[in-house]
């Protein structure tokens, strides 16, 4: 398999997938939405690391490790993300990242 | 002299346990005023003591050194909380703890029955440690910290009539100008330790291990330079020019004296120990300390004499104009300080001493004399106002009449002997123009003199809205004995080839390796003569023409001189060319971006450059809209930015 | 492919770090089991305990060193001090929340052992040695941090300012993973052993080069972020001034301090080789951050952002200490840190005495007026302020005389002019803050409260301050020592 496609076109497809993420992550005003972008940023993160470890290290597992932590990682971070966003909802009554304002300055 | 390494630590520790006795313990007046001055009479019977048990050592011996602890220990780099006496420290000590001590006993008058004395006590008393710890500190670090010191404390008196709006502007003012002055002062001392790898002025041993002072290792330096290939500057240069901008902030110099005048806005004992005997002639003594780094550099001496001479003429001819009692004074002590910077810059370091302590002396003396106006006329500041005053108050007439003369250097009294000195050394340098503009300068000084002797003190009352009367004793006992140092602090260092004639100079020799300058009579007989004309030219107009002084009115010599009048009232504009140049654009550009950006509202207290800075923290907050995805975006740019350096720029 | 290996593992090494961990993790059970409502403070108190255990556990390991884990966690003096200092941290945060919490209305048991569970991310931060450890010990932080940020519940700004926090925290995550990501792939490895051993047994082809100096770029990125440098600083000023005070304290030293430890580590061992490059950049970031940090708080009238805009400021000096990449420079960081630190839980200590019963503007006409009615108080802020504008002598002025003299000696002079001038310049919003206590009558009535945890907050750091500056030598010393055989 990894003669058949490239590690470049791999890592292509992931920096793509970040950018996507990051675009998200910039453009949506939803909460939620920001969330996800930020999600699949660290998805396009996971490909990367199993694929330099596929392609490059194959003998020590440090790619495959460090994916899982940062699986790990972005469940926590969600959860305590949504919680919070529903949280704001509670009392803002709005999920829009840019109604919450109070602070600035 | 063993018992010296520990006396000399009462000096400034005195004075610190009245600070803090008067800041946690006592809450009343009467206390108060009597531990701050208590402590600071203390220390001026420690100081002499310390300083006859100096007088007893051979001459070449006389520096006591010791160290508290180590302040700082990291490998290279050391330096002792270590206090020291020589012969230039001790005359410093004498001066402010003696003329601390009776401007403290003269508070107790001045400011009886004010609502925060207490408060004002501690400060005094506070002050009074930096300063010893400015003169005493045997290592740069030590003389920093009673730099920031004094400072600190003048902020706090300058505004501690903080309901007087102009007072807490002027503290402010102050403290922003000394600012220029310390960042020079930081950047010099780093520049010391790069290049000598020590911040101590001399050799200490601690512990059988001495560590060296710069101050004996200036050679090293020598040829030296740092800067660009097409322009280098002398190590020397660069460290001692670093140097004199401090002192110019602090002593309130060409073009940093505008906050000097404006601190006139504390009260008066403040203004006669602070910026008149101690705090402002830190700069001349930070100078006179550093002397043989300063020798080194013929560019930065030029500039010392250029702005000493520079500053008395400028402000010599504010004094002349003013209307306010203590703006006269204030100027004159700018203009004094020009002299001294001047003949530093000459190398006359001992007639530079000289002058400081002289001056010290008849302008604590001149202060606290016209704090007695003040006081014995109900506030009044404005000289239009006042006149004939000799009458009603004697003693306050006669002691300012001595200070008045000393200052204008009439013979045999104090100011004479040092203001000659200077001159005398300028003429045997060959400095002329430099020569012309001082001997001018004390021309004015005489004039000035003399027009506020004048208008305060003869003719009639001007204004009879207030009842003169002359301050209680412990008020004009302080004058007292002003007066009398006022008369005979020349004695000092007299030109004479007698037993004890060239006191200051020999005692000072080890520190300042200066012969005693020569006297030239023709030049002492011309300025004798010129300030005599001087000074009775000043009483004459101002008595004749006593009747044409109207309240608010113009001065009766605006007849002769017009516009140039206005000029030199205003100080030849240098304040108001600050305003309309620096501070005005500044708070144009910061009060339409305001507008913008919409800050919370800025505090009054916000002047001048400070405007600038705020408008530029106003771009910086308006860019903190509160809208996340804004910071992410600001972050992504950030990104881009590091990123893009990283990849492409480096390449 | 080869069966796994389980490497040995000396626990030992993690002493502190299982002590907090552990402790942390039974207090949470005991905290609801055991305590009951009301009486929550008790919950602080054990974890005021555990947190100084975990300090008296590393003791004794001040003479031991050696990795585990396959290298990727050390134990080493370095580690060890900062291990204190981040207890320290903890310690007094907790202190000031004891009162804080019941006082609005916030009181829950859980707080404590957030606290201490932040301060286990940062000493794993400090003890990492491989970059999935410091991408677990920042997430760890982190993570605890939005939580503790969202912690005044009902309160508006409070759940604002945790989104913002979490929105660009986990923004940062993403890029400080795609940053690991790219430096494994260029070096094959994580350990910053590894990649130091790497970038100096081979000259790498261009694109390796490319992937490797990217990576590294976004990882300097995820520091700065939590660093809070410029540009990556926005967060900062908001989520101080939502977070509940106690909270905002803990930030601005020990997220700020652990993410620099790490930061020194990774730059010193991982990335010396291609120092170069670096440099530059951090050097940039330095004198924005100096220079926006400083005059940020100029106009602020609301003394916690104007808390939040110093500690950026600050960022700034002591990111100097780590640029210098030497002894000194490293030496001059640690000392800052302890002197900053504490003059800074100080300074938020007397905010909270301050702060008002439901009320959230922290306004800095609530100081006018101080002195007169309470002076002990008052003189205990200037002293803070003093310090934090470096004025001696207190720990301030020494913290930023070591980190300028340092700057200097390591060719950064011109970066040492520009803290010497914007320090000059933040003298004059410390100072108003004085000019408040001293020169003004009180605007309104407000009844500073202070109570046992308050109160040793301010002596100890007031004492503290005073003491760092007057005898620095002993502190310079262990700074010295910790510094001793660090090794990547």
């Amino acid at each position: 398999m990894t003669n058949a496609i490239p590690l470049e076109a791999v890592l292509v497809v992931a920096g793509a997938l970040f950018c996507i993420g990051l675009f998200g992550a910039l453009s949506r005003r939803n909460m939620v939405g920001i969330l996800m972008g930020v999600e699949l940023m660290l998805n396009a993160v996971n490909i990367n690391l199993v694929a330099f470890w596929r392609y490059l290290e194959p003998r020590f597992i440090t790619g495959q490790t460090f994916a899982l932590f940062v699986i790990a990682v972005a469940a926590a971070e969600a959860a305590v993300g949504l919680a919070m966003i529903i949280a704001i909802y509670r009392s803002w009554q709005t999920v829009n990242a840019d109604s919450v304002d109070s602070l600035r300055g | 002299m063993a018992y010296l390494n520990w006396l000399i630590w009462l000096i400034p520790l005195l004075p610190l346990l009245g600070f803090l006795l008067n800041v946690f313990v006592v809450r009343r007046e009467r206390p108060a005023g009597l531990l701050a001055s208590g402590m600071v009479l203390g220390a001026f019977v420690v100081a002499v003591v310390a300083v006859i048990g100096l007088a007893g050592l051979p001459a070449e011996s006389r520096r006591i050194m010791s160290t508290g602890w180590q302040w700082i220990s990291t490998g290279a780099f050391q330096v002792p909380f270590g206090i020291m006496l020589d012969p230039l420290t001790a005359v410093m000590v004498l001066l402010v703890t003696g003329v601390g001590a009776l401007i403290h006993i003269y508070s107790i008058g001045y400011m009886h029955g004010d609502p925060r004395v207490v408060r004002y006590f501690a400060y005094l008393n506070l002050f009074i440690t930096m300063m010893l710890f400015l003169v005493m500190g045997n290592n740069l670090l030590i003389l920093f910290l009673g730099w920031e010191g004094v400072g600190l404390c003048s902020f706090l008196l300058i505004g501690y009539w903080f309901e007087r709006r102009s007072a807490a502007e002027a503290a402010v003012k102050a403290f922003v100008v000394n600012r220029i002055g310390d960042a020079a002062f930081i950047l010099a001392m780093l520049a010391i330790f790069a290049s000598f790898g020590t911040l101590n002025f001399y050799d200490v041993e601690i512990g059988g291990v001495i560590q060296p002072g710069f101050l004996e290792r200036i050679p090293e330096i020598l040829g030296r330079t740092v800067g660009p290939s097409w322009q280098p500057i002398a190590v020397a240069t660069g460290i001692s020019f670093l140097l004199l901008i401090g002192a110019t902030g602090k002593s309130a110099q060409f073009p940093l004296f505008v906050w000097l005048p404006d601190a006139m806005a504390g009260p008066t004992p403040v203004s006669a120990l602070i910026h008149a005997a101690t705090m402002v002639t830190a700069g001349v003594y930070m100078m006179a300390r550093t002397e043989s780094l300063f020798q080194e550099s013929l560019a930065t001496q030029s500039w010392v004499l250029w702005i000493g001479a520079l500053t008395a003429l400028i402000a010599g001819t504010a004094a002349v104009a003013q209307w306010d009692i203590k703006r006269v004074l204030a100027y004159s002590t700018v203009s004094q300080l020009g002299f001294m910077v001047a003949a530093c810059g000459m190398g006359a370091y001992v007639a530079a001493i000289f002058h400081l302590l002289t001056h010290g002396l008849f302008k604590a003396l001149l202060f606290l004399g016209s704090g007695s106006v003040i006081h014995g006329t109900h506030d009044t500041q404005d000289m239009r106002r006042m006149g004939g005053l000799r009458t009603a108050m004697p003693t306050t007439f006669w002691t300012y009449l001595v200070g008045a003369a000393a200052l204008a250097g009439i013979v045999p009294l104090a100011g004479f002997w040092s203001k000659d000195e200077i001159l005398a050394h300028a003429l045997s340098h060959g400095n002329w123009p430099q020569l012309i503009i001082l001997f001018l300068t004390s021309l004015l000084t005489a004039f000035y003199m003399g027009r506020q002797v004048a208008l305060v003190f003869y003719g009639e009352q001007r204004d009879h809205s207030y009842h003169a009367h002359e301050s209680g004793r412990v008020m004009t006992v302080p004058l007292l004995i002003l007066a009398v140092g006022a008369a005979l602090g020349g004695l000092m260092n007299l030109p004479f080839s007698i037993p004890g004639g060239h006191w200051l100079s020999d005692w000072l020799n080890p520190v300042l390796h200066e012969e005693p300058g020569e006297f030239n009579l023709a030049l002492a007989l011309l300025a004798t003569a010129g300030a005599v004309g001087m000074g009775y030219l000043g009483w004459w107009v101002y008595t004749r023409n006593a009747a044409r002084v109207k309240v608010g009115g113009k001065d009766p010599a605006y007849r002769y001189t017009g516009d140039i009048w206005d000029g030199m009232e205003e100080a030849w504009y240098l304040d108001a060319a600050y305003n309309r140049f620096v501070v005005a654009p500044f708070r144009a550009l910061g009060g339409f971006l305001a507008r913008v950006f919409d800050p919370q509202g800025i505090d009054g207290l916000v002047m001048g450059i400070g405007r600038f800075f705020t408008w530029v923290g106003g771009g910086v907050r308006g860019l903190q809209s509160g809208y996340v995805r804004t910071y992410a975006l600001v972050f992504t740019v950030g990104v881009l930015l590091v990123l893009g350096f990283v990849l492409i720029f480096t390449r | 492919m080869e069966p796994l290996q389980i490497p040995p593992v000396n626990l030992i090494l993690l002493a502190p770090l299982l002590t907090v961990v552990g402790w942390a993790s039974a207090l949470l059970l005991v905290d609801v089991f055991l305590i009951p409502e009301g009486k929550k403070k008790l919950t602080g108190y054990l974890a005021i305990a555990g947190l100084l255990v975990a300090g008296l556990v590393g003791l004794p390991l001040w003479n031991v060193s050696g990795s585990t884990f396959s290298g990727m966690l050390v134990l080493d003096r370095y580690s060890l001090s900062l291990t204190w200092i981040f207890v320290i941290v903890g310690a007094l945060s907790i202190a000031m929340a004891l009162d804080y919490l019941p006082r609005h209305g916030i009181e829950q048991g859980e707080f404590y052992p957030l606290i201490m569970f932040a301060v286990a991310g940062m000493i794993l931060l400090a003890q990492g040695t491989d970059l999935i450890v410091l991408f677990l010990g920042i997430e760890a932080l982190s993570i605890t941090l939005y939580i503790l940020t969202g912690f005044a519940y009902p309160r508006l700004t409070s759940e604002e300012a945790a989104m913002k926090y979490l929105v660009l925290g986990a923004f940062a995550a993403g890029f400080f993973v795609y940053g690991i990501a790219l430096v494994y792939g260029a070096t094959g490895t994580t350990s910053l052993a590894g990649i130091a051993e790497f970038l100096g047994r081979q000259t790498l082809v261009a694109e390796d080069q490319t992937l490797l100096l990217a990576g590294a770029g976004m990882v300097l990125i995820a520091f700065s972020f939590k660093t809070a440098l410029v540009p990556f600083h926005m967060w900062t000023p908001d989520v101080y001034e939502g977070s509940p005070t106690p909270v905002a304290a803990f930030m601005s030293v020990g997220t700020k301090g652990a993410a620099l430890a790490a930061l020194l580590r990774v730059l010193a061992f991982a990335f010396e080789g291609v120092q170069a490059y670096w440099l530059p950049v951090l050097a940039a970031l330095a004198a924005i951050t100096m220079v926006v940090g400083n005059l940020g708080a100029l106009g602020q009238t609301n003394v916690k952002r104007m808390l939040a805009y110093s500690s950026i400021g600050h960022a700034g000096y002591i990111l100097l200490g780590i640029m210098v990449a030497s002894e000194r420079g490293a030496e001059a960081f640690l000392f800052y840190l302890l002197a900053y630190a504490l003059t800074n839980l100080g300074a938020f200590g007397v905010v909270i005495a301050l702060e008002q019963q439901g009320e959230s503007v922290w306004s800095i006409e609530d100081f006018a007026g101080l002195y007169q009615r309470r002076p002990m108080l008052a003189v205990a802020m200037a002293l803070f302020m003093f310090s934090l504008a470096g004025v001696p002598p207190t720990a301030g002025f020494m913290a930023k005389f070591f980190i300028f003299t340092a700057a200097y000696e390591g060719g950064l002079g011109w970066l040492a002019l520009v803290g010497v001038i914007t320090s000059a310049i933040a003298a004059y919003f410390y100072l108003r803050v004085v000019v408040k206590m001293f020169m003004q009558e009180p605007a309104r009535e407000v009844q500073p409260e202070l109570n046992r945890g308050l109160n040793a907050d301010i002596i100890i750091a007031g004492v503290a301050t005073l003491l760092i500056g007057l005898v620095p030598t002993p502190f310079i010393f262990l700074a010295q020592q910790s510094l001793v055989a660090l090794g990547g």
